[in-house]
């Protein structure tokens, strides 16, 4: 079975809450948001 | 569980996006946790990563020692705010250097506004020449007088100076001859 767990570090629990509250998005979208845009930047960077 | 340990919560992601991710740290040499880090400050404190993200390409290091109590304070601070160190000095620097713009340009432009109204009021510009005039006329005044001081002082001098230091048996013939010459000069200039 795949493993598509991303453990999020404690520090960043409570300010991700924070924001899920603020914008009405869960904490997965959040994190997927955050994640696609690094690898979208990380990709322009390297182009 | 033990007090003083903290536990993170685990999010599930697509599977694609999680493998792409995989692919990435695995190229980089970066940890999953790294990773999620970067990605994590960069959307929860983006005002400066962005910017960051812009001009990497031409980037210059900044560094500093402080004292350990201050390293303290601002660590606490960086805790209770969820930042980096980084974000807190780069926030701190561009809002200083922000204000000293936006207070520079606004003393400009008080200044422009200024130039511009001596420059519709024709009669304070000739005022301003007037007295301009006379500043220079004093100026003029003082310097002649400041001469003729001075060619004063100096015949007050010659008619003070005693002939019978020649006698002085220290003084060779060469410092009396230039006495003599520097006398000459003087008697012929006049």
């Amino acid at each position: 079975m795949m493993n598509n767990t991303i453990e999020i570090p404690h520090e960043y629990m409570e300010p991700l809450f924070q924001r899920a509250a603020e914008t009405g998005l869960s904490v997965e979208e959040i994190v997927e948001s955050a994640i696609k845009k690094l690898l979208e930047r990380r990709m322009t960077d390297n182009a | 569980m033990p007090d003083g340990v903290k536990k993170g919560i685990t999010v599930k992601v697509d599977a694609a996006l999680h493998a792409e991710v995989t692919e990435y740290i695995r190229e980089h040499g970066m940890t999953m946790s790294e990773f999620v880090a970067i990605a994590l400050d960069n959307e929860l404190h983006p005002k400066y990563d962005q910017k960051e993200g812009n001009n990497m390409a031409n980037t210059r290091t900044v560094a500093f020692q402080v004292p350990e109590e201050l390293f303290q304070r601002i660590k606490d601070y960086l805790n209770r705010n969820h930042m980096t160190q980084k974000q807190f000095l780069l926030g701190l620097i561009e809002q200083e250097l922000d204000r000293e713009q936006t207070a520079c340009e606004s003393q400009n432009a008080d200044f422009e506004d200024e130039g511009e109204q001596d420059e519709d009021d024709p009669d304070l510009d000739e005022d301003d020449a007037t007295e301009d005039f006379e500043d220079d006329s004093d100026e003029d005044e003082f310097d002649e007088e400041s001469e003729d001081d001075s060619e004063d002082e100096s015949e007050d001098d010659e008619e003070e100076f005693d002939p019978a230091d020649f006698d002085d048996e220290d003084l060779d013939d060469d410092d009396l001859d230039e006495d003599e010459d520097e006398d000459e000069g003087y008697s012929m200039s006049m």
